[in-house]
């Protein structure tokens, strides 16, 4: 077992989630980052989503089922722009910022995480580093929905 | 990331019913630009629960369309949007001529720089407001916006023309009712007037006096 194998098992041991060796490098910190928001904490928020029930006691009745059925329509449509748009950073970093918007209403604060990454990454990072986002948000998308899917039965 | 969770406001319900009468021109239309059309949904039922229209645009083009066709008096929206963006569009509301003062709230990522709340308010913006937007503190914002709109509207009825009448010299309130000089600037400025003679009159009517006595 090497040094760095037996640090990351003590680590791990300790309780710790993860383990980025120094120095630092970019890419491994990337790797670590989005498993780090995908475990921490749940996909959506129940106070967020108490909140939105509020506007239906305010007399809105079926607002929150408008609002699942309209992201789950329209964060597809953006995530497909995204796919298309590697070479276009600044289109990139404007769809990550809309869908971040979207999300957050829900309180679903790991997708939100991804997708300031993917907003504020560096254009020079190539589009290696981005895809991975995309495709991290995409699978958190999917997180986000069954879990607002759930939220739906259940009220 | 701060969120929801952590600017909620709950206010009791006697300073709720004080907010409420606060918004009182409940019929202002709001414009609201918005792109994600999450958060538009959410915004615009909130402030139609406030008793506000709304009218919805889903980018900055699009509100300078619907603005510059039909101005309204308050507008809320977002920041970046596809094309033209939040700043964009106020900075066009306010180089529009002939337009009454437009209050525009801006809406922010929370995780927004000093830098860009200075763009922002050299861009002619009135209040900023973060997202995802509470229920509460747009209540408070609007009611701020409802009482500057309603003291502008004051200064520029103050500062238009005021009808006259020629031979009584009465004047044209707002209501079209006719009153005296004295009442009307009393109404609109709280000026009280003490009644004097000035010397060219004082003169005539002294003479008048004598005439009617010799």
């Amino acid at each position: 077992m090497s040094a760095m194998q037996s640090d990351r098992e003590s680590c791990l041991a300790a309780g710790m989630d993860n383990y980025v060796s120094k120095p630092v490098r970019t890419t491994d910190l990337q790797a670590a980052l989005p498993q780090a928001t995908d475990f921490s904490m749940p996909s959506i928020s129940s106070v967020a989503l108490g909140k939105l029930r509020e506007l239906e006691e305010d007399g809105a009745p079926g607002i929150v089922s408008e609002l699942i059925d309209s992201f789950k329509e329209s964060t597809p449509k953006l995530l497909s722009q995204a796919w298309n748009a590697f070479d276009k950073p600044r289109q990139l970093s404007a769809i990550a910022h809309t869908i971040k918007g979207s999300c957050s209403n829900f309180g679903a604060r790991p997708m939100e995480a991804l997708c300031l990454r993917l907003e504020h990454l560096a254009p020079a990072s190539g589009s290696g580093a981005a895809r991975d986002l995309v495709a991290a948000i995409e699978r958190e998308f999917l997180n986000v929905s069954s879990a607002l899917e759930d939220h739906r039965v259940r009220t | 990331v701060s969120g929801p969770d952590d600017i909620s406001i709950n206010l009791d319900p006697a300073l709720e019913s004080r907010l409420d009468a606060a918004l009182l021109s409940k019929q202002t239309r709001i414009l609201v630009a918005e792109d994600d059309p999450i958060s538009s949904i959410i915004l615009r039922t909130m402030l139609e629960k406030f008793g506000y229209e709304t009218v919805g645009a889903r980018d900055g083009g699009e509100a300078w369309d619907a603005f510059n066709k039909e101005p309204v008096r308050l507008i809320v929206s977002d920041w970046m949007m596809p094309g033209m963006d939040g700043l964009a569009l106020c900075e066009k509301v306010r180089a529009r001529s002939q337009t009454l003062y437009t209050y525009f709230i801006l809406l922010t990522a929370n995780h927004t720089n000093a830098e860009n709340y200075a763009l922002a308010t050299a861009a002619g913006v009135d209040d900023f407001l973060t997202k995802p937007i509470d229920r509460e503190a747009i209540r408070m914002r609007l009611s701020v916006a409802e009482r500057i709109l309603k003291y502008t509207a004051e200064i520029r009825r103050l500062k238009e023309l005021i009808p006259i009448c020629v031979y009584c010299r009465k004047v044209r309130d707002e209501r079209d009712y006719w009153e005296r000089v004295e009442t009307y600037i009393q109404n609109e400025t709280g000026s009280r007037f003490s009644h004097g003679a000035c010397p060219e009159c004082c003169e005539k009517e002294l003479e008048r006096f004598r005439e009617q006595n010799s």
